[in-house]
């Protein structure tokens, strides 16, 4: 694959032709990303589709910097919030109210993401308000610092590693009860 | 029950692969683009040149070589001086406090489909106040970092891959800052300024007007090549370079060498920590065999003429030893050569310290001479190697390897037919 820095140093130096390069080394981690995020993988490819065509839009106008990865990732983080607010996504659904599956074999809608191993988790992870959703994904899949996730979710550090938390102990609790029965 | 550790881990293997249609939507949309910029080439899909390379393992050895044969030539790039300058750009360009720039450096090779040699390609960093970085990429991988600093007393490459990295000690500043002034682009262009040259038309590169200068001859890249062109572009209006070319042919023609330097920055401003060695722990330490003196280029011939019995390389100029090189370990060691392909690697490396060597010589207008198109091991009291040392004295290396000075009377005895 493609080293980082020489992509970042071909797409500044007006290569465009590296974002070929980036879109194959990033795709699956940002679909992936998107699709935890948005538990949709059709609305998680447009998410990708979309940050592409504004990377391609605004490639004259910028230059990259810091760490690819990073960036595509809070590209996708913020596409993600933008359709969770416009509504493309379920509301999240409150945890007293949930009726979790009787088995992931139950749960096909998560199986078919990410198959029967991931069942469990990604059926928890769905039960989640978005923004402790997002602290989760972003901490855990992006290895993103709470400064960064603050920053982007616009709120304190403290808050940031609190919906951490909350987000930790709920997916215990949900995993945990639905794995005894 | 779950503990968080667990969730994460598991989080962490979370994997989607993009689907065929999404993946053909952004590809498109890219291609679009780049067609609509005019910018640049409309995108093509790329041959996996690395999967093509160890499909034809037979080109291996080549490749390898022209991989060694470009670092040798990176090492080495010098340019012979003599007669006019150019002091406006000269004076400019000394000026300047940091650069960097990209370097694209390309083989081919009669006999071998264009596309198998790796693509190497350069990035580097150059500042007066922290030194050299400079990150080198085959088939866009990150191959080696090569950081100098002749201040800090710093000359170090790390190899990823290998994870490895060779440290070179016991140099003083003075010798590392003439190794540093090899990657110092304002050091190629005071070079090529005082050269003799002529003026090419004015052109545009990359939507920039410029003007530029051409030298050629052998002498040009220090008696690396048969013959040689280089050609400097500058920007008019701001009297910066923007592009230096270089190209260079060996056995008539059959391997041709060419490096282009470009996406100049300017006057930059650079962080530090680039400039600072990043060591990881578990990386090893690798001899360093960068450093050709008369005792590796002894060691280089005395290899050659174990290959083919006796007979040494018929010319030293890097590309035609490389060629030489990898067709007599064909010839000796046929298909075995891929399955002992890095012991052959080694010995190739070896080899071309020769060639290493004499372009330094050549460099330094050491008035070197070599006569491996008539010496053998069979001739022990012939000239083989010789190159001035002092204003009557030249070193001397005989037909059966082993070494003396002469006078420059004597020399002219030793060498007469």
């Amino acid at each position: 694959m493609l080293e980082d820095k020489l992509l970042i140093w071909k797409f500044n130096s007006g290569r465009r032709e590296a974002l070929h390069n980036i879109y194959e080394k990033y795709k699956d981690n940002l679909v992936t990303l998107a699709a935890t995020l948005l538990t949709d993988v059709a609305v998680a490819e447009d998410v990708v589709h979309d940050v592409f065509i504004g990377f391609i839009a605004s490639a004259d106008k910028f230059r990259l910097s810091g760490s690819l990865k990073g960036y595509l990732s809070t590209c996708v983080a913020n596409g993600a919030r933008n359709r969770n607010k416009a509504g493309h996504i379920r509301r999240h659904v409150d945890i007293k109210d949930i009726d979790p599956p009787a088995s992931e074999a139950n749960n096909p809608a998560t199986k078919a993401m990410f198959g029967e191993e991931f069942g469990r988790l990604t059926w928890a992870l769905e039960q989640l308000p978005y923004e402790q959703r997002e602290v989760m994904v972003l901490r855990s899949y992006c290895n993103m610092k709470f400064t960064a996730i603050a920053a982007q979710q616009n709120v304190s550090i403290h808050t940031a590693q609190g919906r951490y938390r909350y987000a930790m102990d709920k997916l215990r609790s949900l995993m945990n009860s639905e794995a005894e029965k | 029950m779950t503990s968080a550790d667990n969730i994460n881990k598991t989080i962490k293997k979370l994997k989607l692969k993009a689907s065929a249609d999404l993946d053909k939507r952004v590809h498109d949309d890219i291609s679009k683009a780049l067609v609509e910029s005019k910018k640049i080439k409309p995108a093509q899909a790329e041959p996996n040149i690395w999967r093509i390379i160890m499909k034809s393992r037979i080109t291996q050895l080549a490749a390898a070589a022209a991989v060694i044969i470009i670092a040798a030539l990176m090492i080495n790039l010098q340019f012979s001086t003599s007669g006019v300058a150019w002091g406006t750009l000269v004076e400019k360009i000394e000026n300047v406090q940091n650069v960097v720039y990209h370097l694209t450096a390309n083989v081919k090779m009669q006999g071998i489909p264009q596309g198998q040699i790796p693509n190497n390609e350069t990035i580097a960093y150059y500042s007066s106040e922290y030194g050299t970085r400079a990150e080198n990429y085959i088939n866009d991988k990150l191959s080696f970092t090569m950081y100098l600093n002749p201040k800090e007393n710093v000359y170090v490459s790390v190899m990823p891959e290998q994870k490895k990295y060779m440290k070179v000690t016991g140099k003083s500043p003075d010798e590392l800052k003439q190794i540093a002034e090899k990657d110092d682009p304002r050091v190629m262009v005071r070079h090529m300024m005082s050269t003799e040259y002529k003026q090419l038309s004015r052109d545009k590169i990359n939507g920039i007007d410029v003007e530029g200068i051409e030298c050629t001859g052998p002498g040009v890249m220090g008696g690396m090549f048969e013959d040689a062109t280089a050609r400097l572009w500058v920007e008019i209006g701001t009297d910066f370079p923007v592009r230096i070319e270089i190209k260079g042919v060996v056995s008539g023609g059959q391997m041709e060498m060419s490096m282009v330097i470009d996406d100049f920055q300017w006057n930059v401003e650079l962080d530090p920590a680039l400039f600072v060695p990043d060591i990881p722990s578990d990386y090893t330490s690798q001899e360093m065999k960068t450093e050709a003196n008369e005792g590796t280029a002894i060691n280089g011939l005395k290899l050659f003429a174990e290959l083919t019995d006796g007979r040494y390389p018929s010319n030293l100029a890097l590309l035609t030893l490389m060629k030489e090189i990898s067709e007599e370990l064909m010839k000796k060691y046929g298909m075995k050569i891929i399955e002992k392909q890095d012991e052959y690697t080694s010995t190739l490396t070896d080899i071309l310290q020769a060639g290493t060597f004499y372009a330094q010589l050549t460099g330094m207008e050491k008035e070197a001479v070599y006569y491996g198109d008539t010496v053998t091991a069979k001739n022990p009291e012939a000239v083989l190697l010789r190159w001035k040392v002092s204003d009557n004295e030249y070193r001397v290396i005989f037909g059966d390897l082993s070494v003396g000075n002469a006078t420059a009377e004597e020399l002219a005895n030793l060498e007469q037919p």
